[in-house]
């Protein structure tokens, strides 16, 4: 394994992280609204939503599914780290797992 | 059938376990299965080792008996994963061997990081321990007739056999076992729930006669006579009251009378009667228990005379009526007396819950439903949930009882927030207990947010994979079906009310309960899981300490160089030792409520291990000053504000409103602290910040 520094110097990795973050920040917005709306606007929750379910299972669920949606995302992403030429640390395993 | 599917269950974990064990032979195999495990398998396996009983049992009992409350546990639990994948994975994997102080200790190698992250994973890992021990414990009580005690020592013995023998490897693959078991039968039962629909006929499943299951609650109009309550009925009369009152108006919010009334019973022997209480056949022995009960009445119709606990309604009318309760009683003379009657085979607690009513257009079953109708059906309007609950006091004459009610309660309140945490102001209540109870809520909510990604069982996955690949695809594997998992627990919450088998005492059953109702073998089964889940956790967790107690505690206190024969060894006696601490400690505190610890650990970890990953990933002038401070902060603060809370005052038996912390979950607290410590330490220690890493 190369000798990396922590803040990691090659730009596959820095992009990773970035993306890293911002997808954490954006669930973490998600999520908050969620724990917002419960404790502040319960009969909100109670409101019709998606499949006539109520919001509150509605916005449960999606909080779930969002999580699964934004690693598969992730993945893709990260997938080919565009990396000017610079070599990504040994992945042996990459080509043989399509998922 | 449960003895026999258990030990196959059992038998399979310990196959396993020896099969895989020869793999880990050195230090690389013992501690992190040479790093040969395939990202799919280390992805269920991360599932197996993350979904505890907490998980599997603990919340889908909390749906059933609060509702959707129970489900915000799910959503916590999921949602730290991604902070798992994205901030903690990759960095994990690059930076690390064995343990997650690997990563932090990476460009400082101060020997006291390892002991301050050591010493975290230790108290952690414990406070994650116990629950399960002591759930392992509770569980096999029921389920296979096995006493706790030995609930416990069985657990211990084969996970100690699991981790001592086989290490990592094995550990691996118990989980990813049980991981798969999980799902599996999780996504079976839920068919099956789906299959049977929203009906509001009982199908639970009681032993004993057939027409068990068909009984229904009595009830007695209740009419006022110059003031004073009376009811219609020449067999009953009113002997005592119960009332419990809102805590800020005073006024009354659940009113139970006592009655005193003739049971029919039939003479079998000179001595001894059976007469049906609640749907079951009871049996009284005037021999034995004479000072209770005596036959009255002549010829053909005797009667006997009990006393039992009845909850006052309100119908729609505006009339009252007094519904059947179940209730336990405690007498002076330590006399155990289960729904008036003496405690004993036939004598047992009936299944509750249900749901009593469902819009009309589907008449009294849906039949088979989609998933997303089923639950848009449960939050109707018009659906009526019978949702258990219990009052416990003290009479006059110095009995103890608990009622065990139903309150029917609309499916469009049942399945939104606020059964469980009392959110939602009520009448009279004084803002600051409006303010603490959302405080709580919020304080529990981050802790399950950030605490997943810093459970010590969690990271060690990270080290057996070859790569950083690996390591993110496994999480990703872990999110899919732990994601799954949890959208599932809601089918099984949601079910198990349906088959209005719910166990008064204790919501834990729920899910097996559930099972039970649809046959034997399903019952067996789930049974079995459950207890596969508490060995795969467990594993797991004492993998976590024996690496640290080897890897991290025993070299930098000794401060000796040890060979990596010795260090096995070292974990191999650790595993050992901690076994058998979980296995006292499991004994020793078994009344504890197992999802009470489990809510603590997370926020320990949070408030130990999660700033100092954070902030050395993305801070460049954090410290290695900056980083012990802050886990030991983290640490101290979490737990004893956890000590000094009002459950554990109550636990002390001191009054809860006089404890020091006002706050039950100490997350909102020891987070903040524990990042501002890091970030205030580092500062002041900063001088010889470490080269900043030269970007080319």
């Amino acid at each position: 394994m190369p000798q990396q520094s922590l803040t990691d110097d090659s730009d596959g990795e820095q992009r990773k992280s970035n993306i890293g973050i911002r997808m954490t920040i954006l669930y973490s917005i998600v999520y908050s609204g969620f724990v917002a709306l419960s404790v502040f606007q319960p009969e909100i929750m109670g409101r019709k939503a998606l499949f006539s379910m109520n919001l509150a299972i509605s916005y449960g669920l999606f909080l779930i599914l969002f999580a699964v949606l934004l690693a598969v995302i992730y993945n893709l992403l990260v997938k080919e780290p565009r990396n000017n030429g610079r070599k990504p640390e040994s992945h042996g395993s990459e080509q043989e797992q399509q998922s | 059938m449960t003895i026999f599917i258990f030990l196959v269950f059992v038998g399979a974990v310990l196959v396993i376990a020896s099969r895989t064990s020869r793999k880990s032979q050195g230090v690389g195999g013992f501690f992190a299965a040479n790093n040969s495990i395939h990202w799919g398998v280390n992805g269920v396996a991360f599932a197996g080792g993350y979904l505890s009983v907490a998980s599997f049992l603990g919340i889908a009992g909390l749906i059933a008996f609060f509702g959707y409350d129970g489900f915000l546990y799910s959503i916590g639990f999921l949602a730290g994963w991604i902070i798992a994948l994205f901030v903690i994975a990759e960095p994990m994997k690059r930076m690390g061997t064995f343990t997650f102080s690997d990563a932090l200790n990476r460009n400082f190698n101060n020997p006291y990081i390892r002991i301050a992250a050591g010493i975290s994973v230790l108290v952690v890992s414990l406070f994650y321990l116990v629950p399960q021990m002591v759930g392992a414990g509770v569980l096999i009580e029921p389920l296979l007739g096995i006493s706790h005690f030995w609930g416990v020592l069985i657990v211990g013995t084969v996970v100690i056999l699991i981790v001592a023998g086989g290490g990592m490897t094995s550990t691996t693959y118990v989980q990813f076992f049980n991981g798969g078991l999980l799902l599996l039968f999780a996504l079976v039962l839920t068919i099956a729930v789906l299959i049977r629909g929203v009906s509001t006929e009982r199908n639970m499943h009681e032993e004993g006669d057939e027409d068990l299951a068909n009984y229904q609650y009595q009830e007695i109009p209740l009419t006022y006579q110059d003031g004073s309550p009376n009811i219609v009925s020449a067999e009953a009369e009113i002997v005592g009251r119960h009332v419990t009152y809102s805590p800020y108006t005073n006024e009354e919010s659940a009113v139970f009378y006592r009655l005193s009334r003739l049971v029919p019973v039939i003479l079998r022997s000179e001595f001894g009667y059976t007469a049906s209480i609640k749907g079951r056949e009871v049996y009284f022995d005037r021999s034995t228990n004479g000072s209770y009960w005596s036959g009255e009445g002549e010829g053909d119709d005797l009667f006997i005379r009990i006393e039992d606990w009845w909850y006052l309604q309100e119908k729609a009318d505006g009339s009252q009526k007094l519904v059947e309760t179940q209730f336990h009683a405690v007498l002076p003379d330590g006399t155990s007396l289960v729904n008036g009657a003496l405690e004993d085979q036939q004598n047992r607690f009936r299944q509750v819950g249900g749901v009593s009513a469902i819009p009309a257009e589907y008449g009294s079953t849906t039949g088979p439903i989609g998933p997303f109708r089923l639950l848009s059906v449960f939050s109707s309007e018009d659906t009526i949930v019978q949702q258990p609950r219990s009052v416990s006091f003290t009479s006059e004459a110095g009995e103890r009882i608990t009622i065990y009610y139903e309150e029917p309660i609309a499916g469009a309140l049942f399945m939104r927030p606020g059964l469980m945490f009392p959110i939602e102001p009520e009448q009279g209540e004084p803002l600051a207990t409006t303010v603490l109870h959302r405080l709580n809520f919020i304080s529990l909510m981050m802790a399950l947010f950030l605490g997943t990604a810093a459970l010590p069982h969690i990271l060690i996955r990270y080290y057996t994979v070859p790569d950083v690949e690996s390591a993110r695809k496994s999480t990703i594997v872990a999110i899919a079906g732990i994601g799954l998992f949890y959208v599932l627990t809601m089918y099984l919450g949601v079910g198990a009310v349906i088959s209005g088998g719910l166990n008064p005492t204790t919501s834990n059953m729920s899910a097996p309960l559930l099972a039970r109702s649809f046959g034997e073998v399903l019952f067996a089964i789930i049974s079995a899981i459950a207890f596969t889940t508490v060995l795969a956790t467990t594993s797991g967790l004492i993998m976590a300490v024996s690496g640290a107690v080897a890897h991290d505690l025993m070299d930098n206190i000794s401060k000796k160089e040890i060979t990596d024969k010795t260090k096995v060894l070292a974990g191999r006696i650790a595993a050992v030792v901690v076994g058998i601490a979980g296995i006292i400690l499991g004994i020793s505190f078994r009344d504890l409520n197992v999802s009470f610890l489990v809510g603590w650990a997370f926020a320990v970890a949070a408030s130990a291990n999660l700033p100092s990953l954070v902030m050395m990933l993305f801070w460049k002038k954090v410290t290695a000053k900056g980083i012990i401070a802050s886990i030991l902060t983290g640490i101290v603060s979490s737990v004893s504000l956890i000590l000094l809370n009002p459950d554990m005052w109550a636990r002390y038996g001191l009054d809860p409103a006089t404890a020091p912390m006002p706050l039950n979950q100490p997350g909102i607290i020891s987070i903040p602290l524990s990042f501002m410590v890091l970030v205030a330490v580092s500062l002041l220690t900063g001088k010889q910040a470490k080269k900043e890493p030269v970007a080319a």
